[in-house]
């Protein structure tokens, strides 16, 4: 990889305003809209700044980059999965469970705050909840302590026809790192009580989280966030999957849905096993269907009239190690065959990660600018 | 007896490490040889376990309750087995996860998958720098270098254990098999690997594949 991956030339401005609605329409699977929407869960802050061409930092420079780079969204993390994995998680934190815990039960937690070098690794030995006595000692974050200022902050700062999307967590990776991955996948059968307690339990503060984000006009859609499959299919059995995921996906769902709010599912991976449980639990859309693990086409086909399918530009090859032109011909593609009807908003197939070269990113979102215009005509 | 070697296969199977050990001891004090213990009982049961994975029967936490099974099973024929009988692998594996990569699930879950399927495995761990795999490689003696990687930005230093093994004469001795979230087939060619494990199951396969004489 070059030293600075994210030199690039100069980037053609945005050709139309923010507007939420060609997003909703796509979500709602209304028809075409004017154009398809661009969809990213994540972009890293490098590539945030290489784009803005600026070292600056805060809300204004966020909404500017997310407006300028032609979406018609802000994702935000919200609700107490996403404390637990940002700090729990965190792999240079796992010796000190103490902070880590107080942490949580604080729920501090800020997009603009995270430290700039660490990755997140998932635990994959003994979390910090591997017994009923750890359960009951944890901190549990109080649903009111969280914090929902930064929506209100964010949201002062909109332009008009922009929404935010809060991201919440679908509690799988969150009780997978409070176990440790390990420990919670053994669990499953040596503890089947425990785990389900962990999820009713976190489930319910999601749930309570939801009901603090929900009534605020700046959302405009819901996004339940988290791995519970890889490349070959689901990390566990759909039957555990059903028995304790989707239930509080299901009810979530449907407070959303009581608000008008669309819903995005996010998980990596092969999904084919329970599409149709999605579908059941009422998700608008799913999210980001990796190349290597599911067939968009086949996706489209056989589920295009239920859902609205988001992502696909492959994170491990075109975006990452690929050349633009590269980019440009599988953005061309994806366009030309998924986007006609309507039912497809366009992005990576997981992230922007800091290792997406900005010219890669530009030509990715710039194709779709210049060619995602309906009719589409490539 | 063949049925107590089936049974303890069976024990394997369903991820009953009680009754694997139970059975184990059981089949040792009725004479049977640790080593027809090992490849007809507790071998045979992970290659089972396996199958089912591959069909798509078994998911992660059922692959790993058999594998305690297996593993607490073999550390009861392990002192019983003779040198010359304990060192009867199939074949020798190095593995770790590249530089730069903390991920480990994916690795350690290949690694009882092999030991299960007959071969010995030396694990380097983690985070691990490009010349240590060369260097296990060698003094191991083993066949097959396996790499494991979570990102697309830590997975080219796949590509850097290739370089450093081709470097140092040592490319022609092994076979490199990859593995991770990212990659892909079109990767493993790419970079030189000879083989591409989307799962535990079918790194077995590849690694029982290149031992094969005349592969």
């Amino acid at each position: 990889m070059a030293s600075d991956p994210h030199q690039t030339g100069d980037r053609m401005p945005r050709p139309d305003r923010p507007n939420f609605e060609r997003v909703k329409q796509a979500l709602l699977l209304q028809g075409e809209p004017d154009r398809v929407p661009l969809m990213e869960l994540s972009i890293d802050r490098a590539v945030k700044r290489a784009f803005l061409k600026t070292e600056k930092r805060g809300l204004a420079r966020e909404v500017e980059f997310w407006v300028e780079a032609g979406y018609d969204h802000i994702p935000i993390s919200q609700g107490a999965g996403m404390v637990i994995t940002g700090r729990v998680g965190r792999n240079d934190a796992a010796g000190d469970a103490f902070s880590t815990t107080m942490l949580c039960a604080s729920g501090h937690y800020s997009i603009f705050e995270e430290s700039e070098t660490t990755r997140s690794w998932m635990r994959e030995d003994r979390g910090v909840i591997t017994s009923w006595e750890d359960f009951e000692k944890f901190p549990w974050p109080n649903p009111d302590d969280l914090d929902y200022a930064i929506l209100d902050r964010v949201g002062e700062n909109l332009p008009q026809g922009m929404k935010i999307i809060p991201l919440v967590s679908t509690c799988f990776p969150q009780i997978s790192a409070l176990m440790g991955t390990e420990t919670f996948m053994l669990s499953i059968y040596d503890d089947p009580e425990l785990v389900a307690r962990l999820f009713e339990k976190l489930g319910e503060i999601e749930y309570a989280a939801l009901e603090r984000i929900v009534d605020r006009p700046m959302v405009g859609a819901i996004w339940a966030v988290g791995d519970v499959a890889y490349g070959e299919g689901t990390l566990v059995s759909p039957k555990v999957l059903r028995q304790h995921v989707f239930p509080v996906l299901k009810r979530m769902v449907g407070l959303a849905k009581s608000r008008d709010l669309p819903t995005l599912f996010h998980s990596d991976g092969k999904l084919y096993e329970v599409i149709d449980d999605l579908i059941d639990c009422g998700f608008n859309a799913i999210h980001p269907i990796e190349p290597k693990a599911m067939d968009i086409a086949r996706l489209k086909h056989t589920y295009g009239d239920r859902l609205c399918l988001c992502g696909n530009i492959d994170l491990a090859y075109t975006l990452t190690l690929g050349s633009p032109e590269e980019v440009v011909q599988e953005v061309k593609r994806r366009l030309k065959e998924i986007a006609p009807g309507g039912g497809y908003c366009l992005g990576s197939s997981n992230s922007v990660t800091e290792y997406v070269p900005l010219a890669n990113f530009n030509a990715m979102r710039e194709t779709v600018l210049k060619y995602g215009r309906y009719p589409i005509s490539i | 007896m063949a049925t107590t070697l089936g049974d303890i296969a069976q024990a394997v199977l369903e991820g009953n490490a009680p009754r694997t050990t139970e059975l184990t001891e059981q089949a040792l004090s009725d004479g049977a040889s640790p080593p027809d213990i090992l490849r007809q009982g507790l071998i045979a049961g992970m290659s089972k376990v396996g199958a089912k994975m591959h069909s798509g029967e078994y998911y992660i936490p059922e692959v790993l309750i058999s594998v305690r099974a297996f593993k607490a099973a073999s550390e009861i024929l392990r002192p019983r087995m003779a040198a010359s009988q304990a060192s009867q692998y199939v074949g020798r594996v190095v593995i770790g996860t590249v530089k730069g990569d903390l991920h480990d699930i994916g690795k350690n879950l290949a690694i009882v998958m092999l030991e299960g399927a007959g071969f010995e495995v030396t694990d380097l761990g983690i985070n691990v720098p490009t010349e240590k795999f060369v260097e296990a490689a060698r003094e191991t003696e083993s066949q097959i270098v396996g790499l494991s990687a979570l990102l697309t930005v830590t997975m080219v230093q796949m590509k850097n254990v290739i370089t450093a093994l081709t470097q140092t004469g040592m490319r022609d001795r092994v076979k490199v098999l990859i593995g991770g979230a990212p990659v892909t087939d079109r990767f493993a060619r790419e970079i030189g690997a000879d083989g591409y494990a989307s799962t535990a199951t079918f790194g077995v396969e590849l690694a029982k594949k290149f031992i094969t004489p005349g592969h």
